[in-house]
Formats: C-alpha cells, structure tokens, sequence
C-alpha cells in the first residue's frame, strides 16, 4: 500500500468512546445576520414575496378572526416613489399591539406561525429588505392603540459593523447597535395596519424595486392574487380547488391602481412571433399523500400544443404553489419531462397541501424529503400525457402539412390539364401523377396519429378532389386551346409545351410562360 | 393507509411457475392485506407508465437471463421516475449475485433483497422510517414469505404459465448438503423445516378456490426429520393414490410433486422413503442423478421405488459439470436398461450446468466442448429437453452406443436439427456422403475436428476447410459450413408435407417438463422449427 494512501474501511470499528455534551453557550456570530438578509435573498424582487406572504398572513389572521368580515376587501397597498426612492407596502391585516411587535420583529428565526396556518414559518423574511436599502423601517397599529409602534434598521451602519473585522460582538450586539424602536401618535395612518418601508433604496441593475410594472409582473406571477375577471377558465379553477383548499386571494394595488394585480393568465395564449393560441380543455391534478389524504391538488389548462410558450412566459411551466404563493418559478418540475423542452408547452399549477412538504428557505424548490419525491413521482405521469399530447399533435401538424401540400401540389397539376396544350401522353403523365398524390393523401388520412373528426375531415376533401379530377379528365378533349391548329401543327405545339414543364423545376412559373405562349398562339 | 399503487415486475422471459414471491408481495399489498392497488406485468409493458407507482418490485430468477432482467431492471427505474428508492429487486438471481447488481452505478439506491423475505416486512424490505418510507413502520406483520400466494394477479396478464392450477408449498427449506453447483446454499441456507403445509392449503382454498395439484418445492425433502409428518400431511389433505378434484361435473386427477427432486442418497438407505412416498399421488417421482458415481444410490432408489409401484419417475441430470459426454451417455443409457427390465418410465432431463454467478450461458464444463454441448442442445430442443427411457426414441435420438452418440455430437449442426430431411428424405444423399467421409476419420481426426469447431462461431465453420491440417478432415469439413437461409427455409417448406419422425415418445404433460432446459439460446434460425413443432405438439394436445 502507497504511504500516501488513506485507508478508508468499509466499516469503522467501534471503539470505547466517552461522550460528553457541550456545557457553554453556543455562539452565534453577526454573519449570521448577512446569511439571512444578504445571500438569502439573491433576487432583489423577492423582498416584494416576503413582506406580501407576511401580508397576506396577516390578513388570513384577521378574516380567521373576525377583523375582515366576509365582505371587507383584504387589501395591500404598494408605494414605489422613485424620487425620494422608497418603497412602502402596507396591509390591513392584525397589525401587531406594541409589545408583539418588538419581542416578533426583533426575534431572528423562531416564528409563532410555525405550526399554524401561516405560509411563513422561519422568521427571517422580514429581513430581506436589509440588503436593499439604507433604512428599513417597521410600523403597525392595532385598533384601539393610539400610537404607532415603529421599528428601524439602521442598514447602512449594519453593513459598516458587518464588514468591521475588529467589532467583536455578537448577533444580539448587532440588532442593539443597528436597531431601534419607538412609539408615535400620529393620525396619518389607519387604525389597524402593518406596514414595510424600505428608505434608500439601492440602485440594483435595471432598478426594478422601482419599476412598477415589473413589481406588478412579478407579484402577478407570485403572489395570492386573483385570475383576471376576464380569463374564463379562472372561476373553473377556483371551482376546481374548492374542495381542496380556499385560495383565499388578496388584493394587491401598485401606486393608488384602479385595478388590483391580477394572475397573468389570459384567454389568449402569446407563443411569440405573431403565433398565439387558446385554452381547450382543464384537466384536475390530484396529488395523494404518502400515508392518505391529499399532498397536492392542481390544475393543467390543455391548448393546442402548436409550440413553446416564450421564455418569458409568466404561465410558461409545471408551476407550484404553497399558501397561494409560488415556490420557484417555472422550471421547478421542468425534470420530470423526458424531454424538459416539453415543460415549456405547458400551463399547470400545483397547490401542495401537505404540510409537510415544506419551501426552503429561498422559496426556490422545497426540501428534499420522501413527500417531494412522492410530489414527483405522482406528477410525472401527468407530464408523460403532456409530452404526449406535444408529440401527437406536432405529428399531427406535420401531417397535415402534408397533406395540404400534396392538396397544392393536386391543384396545381389540375389547373395545368385544365390549361389544356398537353398531348395525349403528358395528360395521362400528370393524370397520374395525380393519382399517386392522392393515394399518398390517402394513407395520411389513414394514419392513426389523426383524430376520428379530423380523418372524416380529409376523405371528405380526398373525395371531393377525386370528383373534380373525373370531371376535368371528361371535358378536356372539348377544351383544348390548340384544336384549331392543323393536327400536324397541333402536335408540334403540344410537344413543345410538355418540353416546357419537363425542362422546368417550377411548374407554376412554367405554367404561367404557357399562358402566355397559348396566349400568343391563339391571338 | 392504502390505495397505494404497487407494480409487480417478472422479467419478460418464459418460466414455467408463477412467480411465488411476487404472488406473496401481492398478497401483503392486496385486498387482504394493505388495500393497495396492485398491477401485475411480465416483461415491459409500457401501459404502466401512465401510473405514479408508489412501490415497484422486480423478481428474477435465472442468473444466466441477467440480460433480460436488467432490461427489467431498468424498465423499473423508468418507471419510478428515476426514483430508485422505490424499486426493490428479489429472486434468485438477485441473491445468487447479489453483488453484481449492487454494483452497477445506474441502480444506485435500488434495493436487492438477498434470500427469503422471511422477517416483518418493514426489515425483509430494508425499510427506513427515518425517510418515512412507506410501511417502514410494518415490524410486527406476519412475514411476506409466510403468506399465501396471491393467485388472482396472475389474471392480469396473458402469459400462462404451464404450471398454475396448483399449491405451491414448502414443508422445509434449505438443504442439508452444499453441492458446488447448487444455489440452494446461498440462497436458503441450511435445512430447516418451514410451517404447516395444511395451513396454506386450507388458506389457499379459502381465497382462491381448490386447486389441482400440490407442488412441494422442498430442496431435499427426505432429509427432513419431519418426512413421514409430512407426508402423512399430505395425505390428510386429500392427495392419496387415484385422488381426484370435482370441479361441477368434471373430475380431474390430482398429483403431488416435489418438483425439486428428491435425494437417491437418503432414498436408497431405506424402503421406508419409497413406501411413505407411495402413500401419496406422487407424479412423477423425481430423484437427481448428477454423476455416474451415484449410480449405486440412484439404482438402488428406482428399484425401491418400482417395489411401491411408483412407475413414474423423472431425474434431474446435471451435465457440463466435473462430468463427461460418456458420463451423461452412461446415466441415460441406465435409465434405458431400467424401463426395460422394470417396466416402469423413465424420463430425464438433461439440466446444463451453469455456475451460479454466472451472467449468461457460456460456460464449458472441463470434459465438454463448445461444439458437444450446442449438438446437445439441438438434440434437445427436438425432444423440448427430455430424455425419454423408451428405448426405440432414445436409441433414434442420442444413439445406441457411446461412439454413435459422441458422433452424433460431433454432427454438422444442420443434419441434427434437420434430422429426418438428411437421414431419411431429400438430404440423404448428402448425409450418406457425410457419413462416407466421416468413417475415414482416425480417433485423432476426431480430436482435432471437435477442437476446431469448438473454436469459432459457427458463422465461420465455412472457412475452416481452408486451413485443415489433411486431406480427410478437409473433405469433412466441406459440409459444416452454415446452411444458407433460403436452403434451410426450403427444407422446411418441403418438411411440411412430410410425417415425421418424433425423436420422443408421446404423453409426458406440459407441467412436467421442466423449468429451464436451456434450449432458448441458441441462434436465430434455430428458432422458427421449433415454435413450429411445439405449435404441432400443442394442436395434438387439443385434439
């Protein structure tokens, strides 16, 4: 054995080992802090996620409750200023009573929701809008409190201590240093509410914290809002999922909008360059637990599957959703697609329910456990039917482009016997070229790649062409252009004609140079 | 917890029993067990992927199909979406070579099962309730290998297999011995005695109805000190001489089996074993004569058998082993002499030996050429693997002496399998020529003709006459080039207005042919006759 060898044994021995627990306290370092709000949080838009998840929790809260009442509208507002660059989302959720709201947002991990019905659990969203701008401020009010409690991170001195090699303190010096908090009496805000505002906001690429319709594109796509009044297959959806779950949908509005933000869907489905197409048919998907019950219910809105919906798609993928939210985007499942390029032809969500499939903490995909697997496995056949039904239309096209083809091919072989100046052999020439035309039409029509409707569809057009070819061959002898030349002239003539198609590659550029020869002949 | 969708997997190769243990898989997760929903398949039926399959299992049994259950193997993790924590591969190939399976990188994560599934489920199936897998919590149910077989999933598939109207059973499991070239060792360990018969033939009947026939897969059931329990076992159920089933107005003739042989070595220290055994409806009678060297034993266990009118009787012969062509030739030729002087039927069947742990078939035993054992297989897949005793068909098939047979093994390969055609009709002339040529051939001649067609594929045998070392040999050779397919296709055309021959004496019953002759490997061309002439046996069968 080499010296530089290290021996690994398939199995250790177990030797006598003295165990002891660790008696000091832990320690939890400032970095940890730059974990939670900087590399956590890697799209800036993803802040828009956390405070409206917070929102839309708060609100379930309130309607749980009794706060919303079946008819108040649950509601968020969103403020982008770019001039004085701010960002402000407020909801008019619980709120939190003071003492809540230090001990809750001064608290790092360790959320009440978790156990509940809430879609976070972690408690550490809030800090997202730490890395994005230079004061990140916290109000709320409850009803019946006067004042406003307020919260600030100080997020310029927090990134100044976090790259202070020589500040020795720990997570809980930091949040002291760089955070302070207070109570205002104030009578500009509602009575109950709970509100983000992200002060300075850093100028991030495109500067799309600022961008209103990228925060409504994005929030479309994301958030629990509802389908368009328009797209008609959206109260089908909510039908759908009923028995499963409530979709419990907030009303997002973006600087004082007269509408909310709605679901991107639509009843026209864009496939880029001037193609588009439209929803047939929605398809339950029905997920069942490992150990009974339900892990997931969904939908699938079928079409016509000409194509790929473009990258940029909103509804583009085999999408999922926890709390009415989106986890990652629409790549998520693209895996479980023998061919991935085949997720990008479909528009699917899927709705988990069980709890103990459970986001990660970037709300990109979700841990990895025996419930996500059986997510997996359960949805694959799901998108086998859909690469299916990608295959057998493509196929389907593509016979049909045969088929129309060959019917171009037919009509312009007829227009040229209906012509007339052809002799006797180049008319049967083409008579049956013709006939082995629509033979191959036939076996296309045959084909079992076609629908029952679409195959009666093309025999009767196969029929109505095999009528019109006996009746041309009937008249052609009493419709020759020719008839009136001498037999000897007649033939020469004839000759020359079918000379022109022969020689030519194009027999509709020939056809129209016998136009005019006939033209000329017959003057 | 249930409706959990649960897929049985048998490779795509012909076997003659239903595959017991998925039976017994299907029997945990089926109507009586878990009330899952489960999906019997045999080979790959891509139907089922249009189902999310929370548990997939996959049996094998012969090594040597290793190619076939990998594409099993493989259909399986299609199917589980590439999850390979779903699949679980048991049977006997999988135990037998364990190790090969676990070491193929792309079946990383699947789970082999080695040997019986005879603890709780949740330990049988190495189930990890740390990964909450499904039923990794089942420690306490009664083991898989324990239960009846579920007979109703054999309803879902069109294969039938030749032996299915029965009960299958073990009164014991192991063997008391270790032969070399049996996988019994590794697979059941040593000999033990297994639960109540009666109780799963009484549960059998319960579920699924009476069935014919009592097949007792015992690996040496002799050694049992139960026996005689055992047999008076059997006989309580019913299965005495001359017992039959009434099924409605029909009756049919029941029969015991102890379809893995029984041991000449124990049976021929007393009269006891024969005179129990006769107290049953055992047919056929089944002993194994693996060498000449056990010819004192085996004879001695017929003719005890003969004494209790047990004139049925089959053995298993192991060739391509420490064996010779003449040490086959001596057995089958006893067995001859037995029918003869006993009157009493014999048939045996030739089992080619092939190490355990092998993957295909391609091993030569050290006394045995590669030409030998191919002549072997044809006479074979004539006979559809059987020896018969009679000795008018043996004499036709394998010859009347040692020389004749080890000339018919060294036979162009197309006069075998065309035997009537170049022996009898339009090829005669030719085969005459042949057998002018071949008379001239000296002991060393003969030699050197085997070796050389033991060292190519028989495409080439056309270009051996080339370079053959004389004159004789060279004339020989001529006629063992491959037959060309139009020619082969034309003896076959005129074959069929000719009656032929039969090489084996008619009336042994499909269901006691037995379950792997190796007749299946040989080329393509081989095969057509032959599904030709099982087609003609089987239109004799209804006629």
């Amino acid at each position: 054995m080499s010296a530089n060898k290290l021996l690994i044994l398939d199995k250790q021995p177990t030797l006598p080992i003295e165990w002891e627990s660790h008696a000091g306290p832990a320690v939890i370092g400032k970095d940890i802090l730059e974990l939670f709000s900087g590399s956590m949080y890697i799209d800036p838009m993803s802040i828009f996620r956390e405070y409206i998840q917070n929102a839309a929790d708060s609100i379930d809260e309130a309607c749980r409750n009794g706060m919303l009442g079946p008819k108040d509208r649950s509601r968020v507002e969103i403020k982008l200023t770019p001039l004085t660059r701010t960002v402000t989302i407020r909801d008019n959720g619980t709120g939190l009573p003071h003492n809540e709201f230090v001990e809750r947002l001064i608290a790092i991990g360790g959320s009440k929701k978790k156990g509940t019905e809430a879609r976070g659990f972690r408690g550490i969203g809030r800090l997202a809008g730490l890395g994005y701008c230079q004061e990140l401020i916290f109000r709320s009010r409850v009803k019946g409190s006067s004042r406003v409690s307020e919260l600030r991170w100080d997020c310029r001195q927090l990134r100044a201590l976090l790259r202070d090699a020589t500040f020795q303190g720990d997570l809980a010096a930091i949040i002291n240093q760089t955070s302070k908090i207070g109570r205002v009496k104030s009578d500009n805000f509602p009575e109950r509410f709970f509100e983000v505002e992200l002060c300075g906001v850093v100028r991030h690429g495109n500067d799309q914290l600022l961008n209103s319709n990228a925060v409504e594109a994005y929030l479309a796509e994301v958030a629990p809002v509802p389908f368009a009044p328009e797209f008609r297959f959206g109260s089908m959806i909510v039908d759908l999922l009923r028995t499963h779950l409530l979709l419990n949908d907030i009303e997002i509005y973006i600087n004082d909008s007269e509408h909310p933000v709605y679901r991107p869907h639509r009843n026209n489905l864009p496939l880029g360059e001037s193609k588009s197409d439209s929803f047939t048919e929605l398809q339950p998907i029905h997920i069942p637990a490992v150990d009974g019950g339900v892990a997931a219910a969904g939908w699938i809105l079928h079409h016509g599957y000409i194509g790929s919906l473009p990258q940029s798609a909103p509804i583009r993928g085999l999408r999922t959703r926890s709390g009415n939210m989106q986890i990652g985007a629409g790549d998520i499942l693209q895996g479980l697609y023998s061919e991935p390029r085949f997720n990008g032809w479909t528009v699917a969500e899927v709705h988990v329910l069980d709890k103990r499939l459970v986001p990660n903490g970037r709300r990109d995909h979700f841990e990895q456990n025996v419930h996500l697997r059986n997510l997996e496995n359960y949805l694959s056949p799901y998108a086998r039917e859909i690469s299916s039904r990608c295959r057998t239309n493509s196929a389907k096209r593509k016979l049909m482009r045969d088929f129309n083809r060959n019917r171009g091919l037919i009509d312009e072989l007829i227009e040229i016997l209906e012509q007339g100046g052809l002799n006797r052999s180049d008319r049967a020439g083409i008579a049956n070229k013709i006939q082995q035309t629509l033979d191959l039409m036939e076996r296309i029509t045959n084909r079992n790649t076609l629908d029952n409707q679409t195959k009666l569809e093309l025999t009767s057009t196969l029929v109505s062409l095999r009528n019109s070819l006996t009746e041309i061959i009937d008249t052609l002898p009493t419709n020759n252009p020719l008839a009136h030349f001498p037999a000897g002239k007649r033939r020469a003539y004839e000759k020359i004609i079918g000379l022109i198609y022969e020689c030519s590659s194009n027999q509709m550029v020939a056809k129209t140079l016998v136009d005019k020869v006939i033209a000329k002949l017959t003057e | 917890m249930a409706n959990k969708n649960i897929l049985l997997i048998e490779p795509g190769y012909k076997n003659k029993y239903p595959p017991l243990g998925l039976m017994k898989l299907a029997q945990y997760h089926g109507p009586n067990g878990k009330q899952d929903n489960v999906r019997f398949i045999k080979g790959e039926d891509r139907d089922v992927l249009k189902t999310a399959w929370d548990r997939i299992y996959v049996t094998t049994l012969f090594s040597f199909e290793f190619s076939r259950i990998a594409q099993s193997i493989d259909f399986a993790l299609e199917v589980s979406n590439h999850q390979p924590d779903k699949v679980f591969v048991g049977g006997i190939a999988a135990s037998l070579m364990n190790e090969r399976f676990v070491d193929e990188p792309r079946w990383r994560g699947i789970r082999f099962i080695k040997g019986l599934l005879a603890d709780a489920p949740a330990k049988s199936l190495q189930l990890d309730d740390f990964s909450e897998e499904l039923y990794s919590d089942d420690l306490s149910s009664t083991p898989i290998e324990d239960l009846a077989p579920d007979y109703s999933i054999l309803d879902q598939i069109s294969y039938q297999y030749p032996v299915r109207d029965a009960y299958f059973a073990y009164a014991s499991r192991g063997c008391i011995r270790s032969c070399h070239f049996c996988g019994v060792p590794k697979l059941e360990g040593s000999q033990r005695d297994t639960d109540s018969i009666a109780a799963i033939v009484r549960k059998i009947d319960e579920l699924y109805g009476p069935k014919k026939d009592l097949i007792l897969m015992d690996n040496n059931i002799v050694a049992s000190p139960r026996f005689k329990e055992i047999i008076a076992e059997i006989r309580d159920l019913g299965f005495t001489p001359g017992a039959k089933l009434h099924r409605g107005r029909s009756s049919v003739q029941r029969r015991v089996d102890f379809n893995q042989g029984v041991d000449a070595r124990i049976l021929c220290k007393s009269s006891m074993y024969l005179r129990e055994l006769s107290t049953i409806c055992l047919k056929p009678l089944r002993i194994a004569f693996d060498h000449w060297g056990l010819k004192g034993p085996y004879e001695q266990a017929v003719r005890y058998a003969h004494d209790f009118q047990l004139t049925e009787l089959s053995n298993y012969m192991l060739y391509n082993f420490h064996d010779s062509p003449a040490d086959l030739y001596a057995r089958m030729r006893l067995n001859v002499s037995l029918n003869e002087e006993l009157k009493i039927r014999i048939w045996s069947f030739p089992m080619r030996y092939q190490p355990t742990d092998l993957p295909d078939r391609s091993h030569i035993g050290e006394k045995w050429t590669r030409y030998q054992l191919r002549s072997l297989q044809i006479i074979l897949q004539a006979t559809h693997g059987v020896v018969s005793g009679n000795p008018t068909f043996f004499k036709r098939a394998f010859g009347d002496t040692l020389s004749e047979f080890e000339d018919i093994l060294l036979r162009p390969h197309h006069y075998i399998f065309n035997r009537d055609w170049y022996e009898l009709y339009g090829g005669r002339t030719e085969f005459e020529e042949y057998k002018r040529k071949f008379s001239r051939l000296c002991v060393a001649d003969k030699k050197e003709l085997l070796s050389v067609l033991s060292s190519c594929d028989p495409r080439n045998f056309g270009e051996l006459k080339n370079s053959a070392p004389n004159v004789r040999l060279r004339s020989v050779l001529h006629h063992y080039g491959q037959l060309p397919k139009e020619d082969e296709a034309m003896i076959w055309e005129q074959q069929r207005a000719i009656q032929f021959s039969q090489l084996n004496e008619p009336g042994l019953a499909e269901d006691e042919f037995v379950e792997d002759a190796g007749l299946e490997d040989y080329s393509a061309p081989m095969v057509a006759p032959l599904l030709k002439t099982s087609r003609r046996r089987k239109e004799r069968a209804t006629a």
